[in-house]
């Protein structure tokens, strides 16, 4: 399940577009960049982009499958 | 621990749950296939000092594993832990050496010019394999490309290794990416799995040559996509070359990485060795190089 981002925490630095997975894009909303899960079902939790958010707005979160099976 | 509270490892193997990590697999593998699952982990006869490294440590090769654990609600310290399966196949016989890039002690490979470290080099990977070897390779490189003068590069072959990069984003229709990893998935997992015969790895490299075919239909809606059905057409060509080399390794070797049911036992006389890949004009040509130890 793709990680929670905070957006009030988040300072639209675009560290988390590093993803390896090719997942977390950023995109312009009222002139401010923002991140968004443009392919949320490809995340598998590595938790890259918490780590390396300076500002913590990142929360790692596991789909029910997972947490159940 | 197995479903019926058997501490298995204990039966199985002179070393109990020290064994080899392949054994380790292999023995679990064994009692899921008798119906003895699920499968756990016990750790309460750890002492606390050593329940707070585990915990600690933890984190380190999965940063999310505490966060999964945590999520399940398990509790390491008061109740075992379900495991499952992940390496049934492993690239190599252990975690330093096995499959990858062949390479001599400078990391370099066959290709002049071409080193590899880690992970993808036949020869020490995990993470102080990679970052020591990355850093010889890295020298070797450098020492390499100051001798060199510039390379006269073939620009049409270029133009053409690009065009067929490219083209699942210019086709108008065709297959998505999903569909034919889905196909190489089950075709490995059902010929090419831990128990293998000529027979299965026969029968799996015929569906991988027509899985091969659907290639050129590869249909990419954007740049994502494009990158995902390139990393395709690499696994299928990778799970060709596992097939091939498993059908030319005729012996088992560190069960069950490698394991020929019509040829059971593992042959030192004639098999203790590496069996090496080439590219043959697109073909892949095998051969074997013994190893002394």
């Amino acid at each position: 399940m793709p990680p929670v981002i905070d957006l009030e925490k988040c300072i639209g630095c675009g560290i988390c577009e590093e993803c390896m997975a090719d997942v977390i894009y950023m995109k312009e909303v009222d002139g401010k960049k923002i991140p968004y899960l443009k392919y949320p079902d490809e995340c598998w939790h590595c938790g890259a982009c918490r780590q390396d958010c300076p500002v913590e707005a990142i929360t790692i979160r596991f789909p029910p499958e997972m947490l159940i099976i | 621990m197995n479903a019926v509270g058997e501490y298995y490892m204990e039966e199985r193997h002179p070393m109990g749950n020290r064994a080899p990590r392949n054994d380790l697999v292999f023995y679990s593998l064994k009692e899921l296939k008798e119906g003895r699952g699920p499968l756990f982990i016990d750790c309460r006869h750890l002492s606390d000092s050593a329940m707070d490294h585990l915990s600690k440590t933890l984190g380190y090769d999965k940063d999310t594993l505490p966060d999964f654990f945590e999520q399940r609600g398990e509790d390491l310290r008061k109740k075992p832990v379900e495991i499952a399966l992940s390496e049934c196949m492993q690239t190599g016989p252990t975690e330093l050496s096995g499959g990858g890039i062949h390479i001599d002690r400078d990391c370099a490979s066959t290709v002049p010019g071409l080193y590899a470290a880690g992970d993808c080099a036949s020869n020490n990977k995990t993470v102080h394999g990679a970052t020591t070897s990355g850093y010889h390779a890295g020298k070797a490189a450098a020492t390499y490309a100051l001798k060199r003068r510039p390379l006269d590069i073939d620009m049409n072959y270029v133009k053409e290794l690009c065009a067929n990069f490219l083209a699942p984003l210019e086709r108008r229709e065709g297959l998505s990416y999903r569909q034919v990893e889905a196909i190489i998935g089950k075709v490995m997992l059902e010929n090419v799995g831990p128990e293998r015969t000529a027979t299965s790895l026969k029968l799996g490299l015929e569906k991988l040559k027509k899985t091969e075919e659907l290639l050129s239909e590869l249909k990419a809606q954007d740049t994502h996509e494009l990158m995902r059905a390139n990393e395709t057409k690499s696994i299928l060509q990778v799970g060709k070359l596992m097939a091939q080399a498993a059908l030319y390794r005729e012996e088992s070797r560190f069960k069950p990485y490698h394991c020929r049911l019509d040829f059971p036992e593992t042959d030192d006389e004639n098999w203790c060795g590496l069996v090496l890949i080439e590219n043959q004009k697109g073909e892949a040509r095998l051969s074997f190089k013994k190893l002394s130890y």
